[in-house]
């Protein structure tokens, strides 16, 4: 019981006792589903009727094109915020594979370049997790200081300017099948695997447990630790990946590509059934926000609507996600409340039908829960202290 | 790994201020905290460019000195031009693209200059009676290759690009529409480009240079303390030359002026990035020294005049830009140590753009380049141009 209301002061699922045991998958509720399903579906109806090219091939390809780029760096994102950690500085990382692949091509070939630009987007990773997990340091600070650091790097490199690069635009520019654009099809490819993975597969498992813990016993274990090190050398190389495929899009290497790129990529991972606090998220949730997003951004375009406007919306959409989040985390905690509340007075009859005391904070709260209109079916403000929602004070 | 990046750049891309800073601080530790150089003369350039296509790209030169060359215009800037090197502004025909779309990629619309550009060529499309699409490339060649993808969608029938990236031109051509007519604003953008509409970025520095030779001769006998150059190492070759343009139109007039000591070179990236390259060079510079600052564009420009006014150095200090878009009228106008500023009337642009786009649709052959005829103007002449009746009221 006590675990269990610990896992409920966290506003998280109960943490199972058992390694193996497989953690609840948690995402969209169905109701999400269909609300985000009827927007996209609303949207795309809105623009097809408001712009003839909408719907022209020629424009499908241009929404997925973008979408790649984003999407190759959500899916990573998916499992860091299921981990409860975020990775801001894939932007900048982006940017800086893309001048080391172009500045180095000359110097060490084509091959080489690509594989000291991979070696550099996975080592920013590492970094960053290895000062995340191991250090303890909160993964937002890491990675909003290496985003600042690698950016400047970016502009340091090449004195602040661009760096062409020949021969290398097939990774951004080639359609080998079905006159589908590569990044797209690598787009699928990531998505699908990386579905698969945080489903399926024990790493999945082990990125929803450790996103489950309270914030402050993540990573007490080396296998929560080297997972979530992993998990940051993954997203170091998608950012590495889409580097590649900006800087062969652009036949150019530019330090201020992917500028933002976070913003989007935390939208769409949030929106898409994630939460700030962990444990939450799916792939295909990330996936259907990143389809939202980019089919608002480019039917805004279409329309003639200014950038800013589109910049309004996304950070609108941000902020509805971390409004859904805390919804539900209010939805759930009630939920989780009653649960113990009944929970509570069902061990403090038998308990108090034997003299015994009923003085543990589920009896306490089961017994206020059945007051008509106690304050106990509400969530406490106390849950959001910052220790309590750390794991520190779980009991009053 | 820095010397793998050396001499291979290109001019070009905007930043965002906070990383702009964070960079400079970066590249001045790393560099051993000096952000100056002495400026080594040099010729002026030619024949640099990358690009190929149906304009010419040999940098031949014209009777009157100017080369045809998309990237380098000119060769002997201290030589006359004729006036067919420059391109006069012409009258849109009303209705003369009446049902036409086009497009237009903006380089960034929160940049003054940038913003005139595009507001000339909407107003200009809509006395051709054409329906503008317009895409803003947010100083980022990234979104400008979206720009161009989107344009391709929507079918538009003739295209403007104005992005910061020369070498992703040919990429933005690639993804952009085909086989329709194509004008780039101020630099090349690869092989569907049809003609250039823009300043001869030499001839501007050494319009500039001469003014300023001019002045110094006129107040103080050519006798300053130091010559410093202000330049955005972004944009690349584009303010090199307007440099080594000012640099010999400097030396035409007042050769003493440039011997000794030797000018310095600031490389800024925007204008705060110069409000603190000049205020660190200032403290270098003893008070009471002369110092002439030819600024490469207004916004370096204003970053020296409010370094200098921070300082307490505004007596020592004049300076001369090149642009004259808005930010820069009341200094120019108020300001005695502004001595003026190369205007590129960057709000008539549409005057070229429009007319020119026109001929193309209608398959007239266009020059190669369409060079704005730049224009000293001062204190004295800038009323003749701008409205600056309300600069007075400027503290």
């Amino acid at each position: 019981m006590r675990k269990y209301l610990a896992g409920v002061a966290e506003g998280n699922p109960a943490e199972p006792t058992d390694p193996a045991a497989k953690p609840t998958i948690r995402s969209l509720s169905r109701t999400e589903w269909a609300l985000f399903g009827a927007l996209l579906i609303g949207l795309v109806v809105l623009f097809a009727l408001a712009s003839p090219y909408f719907l022209s091939a020629g424009n499908m390809s241009n929404l997925f094109t973008t979408m790649a780029l984003a999407g190759i760096l959500a899916a990573p994102a998916t499992f860091l915020m299921v981990a409860g950690q975020v990775d801001l500085s894939v932007g900048a990382t982006a940017a800086i594979c893309g001048v080391v692949l172009a500045g180095q091509a000359q110097g060490l070939g084509l091959a080489g370049s690509i594989v000291l630009s991979a070696a550099v987007g996975i080592v920013i990773g590492l970094t960053n997790g290895v000062l995340v997990a191991v250090l303890g340091i909160p993964s937002l600070a890491v990675t909003v200081g290496s985003l600042a650091m690698v950016r400047g790097l970016a502009y340091l490199l090449p004195s602040g300017q661009v760096v062409p690069i020949a021969g290398f635009g097939a990774l951004g520019n080639a359609r080998p099948l079905l006159n589908i654009p590569l990044p797209v099809l690598i787009l699928v490819v990531v998505l699908v695997s990386a579905g698969i993975i945080l489903r399926y597969t024990a790493i999945g498992r082990g990125t929803y447990r450790v996103g489950g813990r309270p914030a402050l016993s993540r990573l007490h274990t080396v296998r929560a630790k080297v997972l979530v090190v992993g998990v940051f050398a993954a997203s170091g190389a998608a950012a590495a990946l889409v580097g590649m495929i900006i800087t062969s899009q652009l036949s150019t290497a530019v330090p201020n590509v992917a500028d933002g790129v976070e913003l989007t990529v935390l939208t769409a991972v949030l929106l898409g059934g994630a939460s700030l606090s962990g444990g939450r998220g799916t792939v295909a949730g990330t996936a259907l926000a990143l389809l939202i997003l980019n089919v608002l951004d480019n039917g805004l375009s279409l329309l003639n609507v200014t950038s800013y406007w589109q910049q309004f919306a996304s950070g609108a959409l941000l902020l509805l996600a971390l409004l859904i989040d805390r919804v539900r985390w209010y939805t759930r905690h009630r939920r989780w409340s009653r649960r113990a509340n009944r929970a509570g007075a069902a061990e403090a009859a038998p308990a108090a039908g034997k003299g015994a005391p009923a003085n543990t904070a589920a009896n306490t709260e089961g017994e206020a829960a059945n007051k008509p209109g106690d304050d106990a079916r509400r969530p406490d403000p106390a849950d959001d202290q910052p220790g309590r929602r750390a794991g520190i004070t779980r009991y009053r | 790994m820095p010397s793998a990046y050396a001499g291979r750049v290109r001019p070009g891309t905007g930043r965002r201020p906070g990383r702009r800073m964070l960079s400079l601080v970066l590249a001045t530790v790393l560099a051993g905290g000096t952000a100056c150089t002495a400026v080594n003369p040099s010729p002026p350039e030619t024949g640099q460019t990358s690009q190929t296509g149906p304009i010419s790209t040999s940098p031949s030169s014209t009777p009157s000195g100017a080369s045809t060359s998309t990237t380098t215009s000119t060769t002997n800037p201290s030589g006359d031009f004729g006036s067919d090197h420059f391109t006069p502004f012409r009258t849109t025909v009303p209705n003369s693209a009446e049902g036409r779309r086009i497009g237009l990629i903006g380089l960034d619309q929160a940049n003054p200059y940038s913003k005139l550009v595009s507001e000339s060529i909407k107003e200009q499309a809509t006395i051709a009676g054409a329906a503008l699409v317009y895409c803003d490339a947010e100083n980022n060649a990234e979104v400008a290759l979206r720009c161009a993808r989107r344009l391709a969608a929507q079918g538009v029938d003739a295209w403007v690009t104005f992005q910061p990236v020369i070498s992703a031109g040919q990429s933005i051509c690639g993804a952009g529409p085909k086989d329709v007519p194509m004008i780039s604003i101020d630099s090349t953008q690869g092989n569907c480009q049809s003609t250039r509409v823009g300043i001869d970025d030499q001839w501007a520095g050494f319009t500039l240079g001469t003014e300023l030779g001019r002045f110094i001769q006129r107040r103080f006998d050519c006798q300053v303390g130091v010559v410093v150059y202000l330049v955005d190492p972004t944009d690349g070759f584009v303010h090199r030359r307007r440099a080594t343009g000012a640099g010999i139109g400097l030396d035409t007039i007042c050769p003493a002026a440039t011997d000794r000591p030797p000018p310095v070179q600031l490389e800024a990236s925007g204008q705060d990035a110069a409000f603190a390259a000049v205020g660190k060079a200032l403290t270098s510079i003893d008070k009471g020294q002369r110092v002439l600052i030819v600024g490469a564009n207004d916004g370096l420009t204003l970053g020296a005049v409010g370094a200098a006014r921070a300082a307490g150095r505004l007596d020592d200090v004049y300076v001369g830009g090149i642009g004259a878009d808005p930010r820069s009228y009341c200094e120019i106008a108020e300001d005695p140590h502004w001595v003026g500023d190369v205007a590129s009337f960057p709000e008539k642009y549409g005057q070229l753009v429009m007319p020119y786009l026109v001929d193309l649709m209608a398959g007239k052959p266009v020059p190669a380049n369409l060079f704005v005829r730049n224009e000293f103007i001062d204190a004295s002449t800038i009323g003749e141009h701008y409205d600056v009746s309300d600069c007075e009221q400027t503290p």
